[in-house]
């Protein structure tokens, strides 16, 4: 048999030390039961989903496959508490929404100058789910632990992986106690994971080639790698930096059993390295994405961005009008 | 539309667990042409 083992195959009780990232619109449990049937560690979505929908999609998994699987969940501090709308100031929510108009015109549905809905409070109930279905991998994006919840897991026997993208946020999640950290470099798509939104867009950006060895050097714990990594040569690097392993999240946006639209996998197949850009305008939080017109014309509007996650909330008919009608810009 | 830096590597939409396997064996191509490649003595 081909194998391809190192220490994380061990701890998290996989074949191969590779893992598809729980990443939102695309993890659902079609695609986690693939990547952990094939033994590698699929990691399903779990931010956004009630309790309910979240247990629902932790049965199925089960259904689908006896490998082991993890569960993502944001700790970002905007939304546990999630940030009140009434917070928001009168001028910030209608230059918002006027920016936004642009793009609702664009796509024929109407204008709105209303104020954002709250995100809802849903992490630590989706945490009690995690623990009651004792699901084998923890992976927290976007946070950092208490202390009592690491315990709690480990008493139930789930493992927990902890994203971050600087040194010091990994020292501060390697003293709670977690099991592994992934070092996200600056060359990752999607949310910088961050506990707390980086001063510019700037920051909390290291690629992986720099952060990986300083984070393996730092910490007495696995260290797994992401960012830029999408063929096997990449595991390899990761490999050379010190990590154990490698998480993956655009290679498994781009497959059959993910979630994500089909303008979403089109654009990618499509696209080169340099197409994408960092924003907020999307969650109010930093991200990479595909640059398209929203990025592009957003920026240049001059409006502000709301705070994460009303941002999201704010301008959701407008992913919800562009998801239906396929239209990737 | 999230997508990392990687996206210019990704030219194709195969099922998961065929980006496993081939992942796998990539690297382990990639770990053994390495050892070709380099003169250490």
């Amino acid at each position: 048999m081909s194998e391809l083992r190192t220490a994380l195959c061990d701890l998290l009780g996989i074949r191969y030390p590779i893992l598809q990232s729980g990443m939102g619109s695309v993890a659902g449990p079609e695609l986690v039961a693939e990547v952990s049937r094939a033994g590698g560690l699929g990691i399903l979505a779990g931010l956004r989903l009630s309790k309910d929908q979240l247990r629902h999609a932790i049965r199925r998994v089960r259904e689908l496959t006896d490998r082991p699987f993890g569960v993502n969940l944001w700790l970002h501090t905007s939304i546990r508490p999630p940030a009140d709308p009434a917070s928001l100031p009168e001028d910030a929510v209608r230059q918002v929404q006027n920016t936004l108009d642009t793009f609702r015109h664009q796509l024929g549905i109407p204008s709105n100058s209303a104020r954002p809905a709250p995100f809802p409070d849903v992490i630590d109930e989706a945490f009690e789910v995690i623990l009651d279905e004792r699901v084998p991998v923890w992976s927290i994006g976007l946070g950092k632990p208490a202390r009592d919840m690491v315990a709690r897991c480990h008493e139930r026997g789930t493992k927990i992986i902890a994203m971050v993208a600087t040194l010091d946020d990994a020292l501060a999640v390697a003293a709670t106690g977690v099991d592994a950290v992934v070092a996200q470099g600056s060359e990752a798509g999607g949310h910088r994971s961050t506990w707390v939104k980086p001063a510019s867009r700037d920051a909390a950006q290291v690629g992986s080639m720099a952060l990986v060895p300083q984070i393996v050097d730092a910490v007495n714990l696995p260290v797994i790698a992401a960012g830029g990594i999408a063929d096997g040569r990449g595991i390899v690097a990761a490999l050379a930096l010190g990590a154990v392993g490698a998480l993956l999240g655009t290679r498994f946006v781009a497959t059959r059993d993910s979630g994500a639209p089909e303008f979403w996998k089109k654009a990618i197949l499509e696209q080169g390295s340099e197409a994408t850009t960092i924003t907020h305008a999307f969650t109010g939080l930093y991200a990479r994405t595909l640059r398209n017109a929203f990025t592009e014309q957003y920026a240049a509007s001059g409006a502000p961005v709301l705070p994460s996650l009303l941002q999201s909330t704010a301008a959701v008919d407008v992913y919800t009008a562009a998801s239906q009608q396929q239209n990737r810009e | 539309m999230h997508a990392g830096q990687s996206v210019g590597l990704v030219h194709d939409l195969p099922g998961a667990a065929e980006v496993v396997e081939a992942l796998v064996r990539e690297a382990r191509a990639a770990l053994r042409t390495l050892n070709e490649r380099v003169q250490l003595d």
